[in-house]
């Protein structure tokens, strides 16, 4: 009678302490739990609605539509009040390694939705095929791509884990700011009257760094940039070189994420003003690289500005001027004008690949603080 | 690591950046070039006195770092001694290595052992406190102050009830163990089976000196093992306590021992104990402080057998009932069944 009870209770227990076995499957908001096709693959109009007025009255309209069906959830994520703080908190770093982006993720959005937040990327940054709009597209790309071909943490990288928001609530009078960005990749375009005020600070990095076909498409972003920088770094005579290299060795950028407005007191390298018209025009090419991807005429003062200070710039670099390798890195550092470009190694694959900002000391966010 | 009269720390740093600086790979023939350079770049200052650095070791091994993946680091044992002791918890820390060159490089900087203040790295979070980098507008890279806390009794008393709770729920199954003991106490042996109660005198008595027994075991085990005279991974430490708890489950269904309860609880004693003397040995602690520590200790596993003891003694009267022996058989086939789960997962 015993044993027959031993034995009942034995099953028992076994079978209840095999239903408890630890099952600690931890399910962070950066893995992948769609792998729905890219939302680049889509062919995006910009909606009839909204093709008139300022670029920034086009926004307003496409963001109203964007937001007439988002439950009440959401809408607090991706509207925020204004405030340079929360505009701070971008990043390079994918998403499970800077997690203070606090803003929805595409992946939040429905797909009618998403399409949406495209039209209000190509109406912001320029629709011509190459520009920043189109090569965005292929920056996103370029995390699908790693999800598939990266050596470690391939469920970090997708086109659905890019955030958009909008800080301030957009108008034609007071502030607010555009955000989209993730892995790579950050945007802030602050508008003010009805005009684009501020396009920085702005990160443009990508990996891989070779031509790749993914998403039905040829992608080689940034390819125009490294061509710019290496040319004005080519250009220069061997005396130039000497003075504009920095004994320094970079393995990153120095004013990234989150350090903001720490720029260092003396400018090194060398002055532009010593170098001829050429050369000169060249930088004015690898700048434009970055300004004049903005889709409006609002910016041109902003390369003005820069023209007109460029004898106070300095040109620094150090590596490569062929600047193609692991550590070569280059630096505009003027009144007004800073601008990063690294190249370095990941974890993802065994070739270099750029990291680049551009800032602009005096109009960050728009110059408020 | 922060000891009474010197400091002993470690480096560690990606190779690749490493080799960037020194501008060729890393070789074991070239050590004393790599000496002469952390030498260089490793030291501290207090006021005028400056400490010597002495490197003790230079070696490279892979990283398994779950966030930053797998990649070549090479690491730095040194020791920072001042002249007078009492710079050694307060004083400026003059660290660039690597960040000379690479002006983008971070040092992350841990305390991971200071007696004083009871830091110790049993914890996976170390006390990171501060970041050694370039400061950008002025381009220069400034010696880090530290100063530490001199030492209060509270706080290493704070520290040792820590420690105890920590493993608490390490706790469960020497306490199941103990109970699978207790459970046979006020029992005598009969043939193949247990008896029912046979007695208060007879049940305090058994009882005692169970328990005395277990602790005698453990106490002999926290004072030789402390004491870092051999090291066995703890994994087959973890095992053995296990089967230790299946042989006493069994023995509590049906007698193994023929009332050698108290040699068993010695020797089981001795292993139970031994995974939080490997705790107490790894701190690097005087001796004196560690004998101290292994009082307090015990003062702690004893408080908590008298506490168990105490609360578990009335169900022992139920022993003069037919119930018990339902409740003893199903007490020990709950433990056996998760003795063999440890088992099974230590594996």
């Amino acid at each position: 009678m015993n044993q027959k009870i031993l034995l009942v209770l034995l099953i028992g227990l076994v079978w209840i302490l095999s239903g408890c076995t630890t099952n600690t499957t931890e399910s962070t908001s950066s893995t992948i739990t769609d792998t729905t096709a890219s939302i680049t693959t889509s062919d995006i109009q910009v909606s009839p609605n909204c093709k008139s007025g300022s670029t920034n009255t086009q926004l307003i309209c496409l963001i109203w539509e964007l937001k007439k069906d988002m439950n009440s959830g959401l809408l607090a994520k991706i509207q925020l009040p204004y405030s340079v703080k929360t505009a701070k908190k971008w990043s390079n770093f994918p998403p499970a390694w800077y997690k203070d982006r606090v803003w929805p993720t595409l992946a939040e959005l429905t797909e009618p939705q998403q399409k949406i937040v495209l039209q209000i990327l190509k109406v912001a940054l320029g629709n011509s095929k190459g520009e920043w709009y189109d090569e965005v597209l292929q920056i996103l790309n370029a995390d699908d791509w790693l999800s598939i071909n990266s050596k470690d943490g391939n469920s970090w990288f997708w086109w659905s884990l890019y955030h958009i928001a909008f800080i301030g609530t957009p108008d034609t009078k007071w502030t607010w700011q555009l955000y989209f960005g993730g892995h790579h990749l950050a945007i802030s375009n602050t508008y003010k009257d009805d005009i684009l005020v501020s396009a920085t600070p702005v990160f443009r990095g990508v990996e891989t760094w070779s031509p790749f076909t993914i998403n039905g498409r040829e992608n080689m972003p940034m390819q125009e940039e490294q061509k710019a920088f290496a040319a004005v770094l080519l250009s220069l005579t061997d005396e130039q070189k000497a003075k504009a290299k920095l004994s320094e060795t970079f393995s990153d950028l120095v004013v990234g994420p989150q350090k903001d407005g720490i720029f260092p007191t003396t400018q090194a390298g060398i002055k532009i003003s010593e170098l001829n018209d050429t050369q000169k025009n060249l930088i004015i090419q690898a700048i434009e690289t970055y300004t004049k991807d903005i889709a409006q005429s609002d910016i041109s003062n902003t390369m003005a500005k820069y023209k007109s200070e460029l004898d106070n710039t300095y040109l620094s670099y150090s590596g490569t001027p062929e600047f193609m390798s692991n550590q070569d890195y280059v630096r505009i550092d003027g009144p007004s004008i800073w601008m990063e470009f690294s190249l370095q190694m990941s974890r993802s694959t065994d070739d270099p690949h750029p990291h680049s900002v551009w800032r602009d000391k005096t109009n960050d966010y728009g110059g408020n603080k | 690591m922060i000891k009474e009269a010197q400091i002993n720390g470690e480096v560690t740093m990606p190779l690749i950046e490493f080799e960037t600086v020194i501008g060729k790979q890393f070789q074991q023939a070239d050590k004393s070039e790599y000496i002469s350079y952390f030498k260089k770049h490793i030291s501290a200052h207090t006021g005028e006195s400056s400490r010597e650095t002495q490197i003790t070791n230079i070696y490279t091994q892979t990283s398994n770092d779950p966030i930053i993946w797998n990649y070549d680091q090479i690491i730095v044992d040194f020791i920072l001694k001042p002249d007078l002791q009492l710079y050694v918890r307060d004083f400026n820390f003059d660290y660039d290595a690597i960040i000379h060159q690479v002006v983008t490089h971070q040092a992350l900087v841990y305390i991971k052992q200071d007696r004083q203040n009871w830091i110790h790295d049993e914890d996976s979070s170390h006390n990171q406190i501060w970041t050694i980098q370039v400061d950008v507008p002025t381009g220069k890279i400034n010696p880090l102050h530290i100063s530490l806390d001199q030492w209060w009794a509270w706080k290493w008393f704070v520290g040792m009830v820590m420690l105890w709770i920590k493993h608490i729920q390490g706790w469960l199954d020497h306490i199941l163990f103990l109970l699978t003991l207790l459970l046979i106490s006020p029992l005598i042996i009969i043939g193949q089976r247990r008896s029912l109660w046979q007695g208060t005198r007879y049940t305090l008595k058994r009882f005692l000196s169970i328990s005395l027994a277990f602790t005698i075991g453990h106490s002999i085990t926290l004072l030789v093992w402390s004491f870092d005279i051999i090291s066995i991974p703890t994994k087959y430490i973890e095992i053995a306590i296990a089967i230790t708890i299946l042989v006493s489950a069994i023995n509590c269904i049906r007698p193994i021992f023929n009332n050698k309860e108290v040699v068993i609880a010695v020797l089981f004693g001795l292993i139970h104990w031994m995974a939080f003397s490997f705790s107490i040995s790894s701190l690097w602690l005087d001796t004196n402080l560690k004998l101290l520590s292994i009082v307090w200790f015990n003062i702690g596993i004893e408080i908590m057998q008298i506490a168990i003891m105490i609360v578990f003694s009335p169900i022992l009267l139920l022993s003069r009932y037919n119930i018990y022996d339902y409740m003893r058989i199903i007490f020990a086939v709950v433990v056996g069944v998760l003795a063999i789960w440890w088992i099974v997962n230590y594996l």
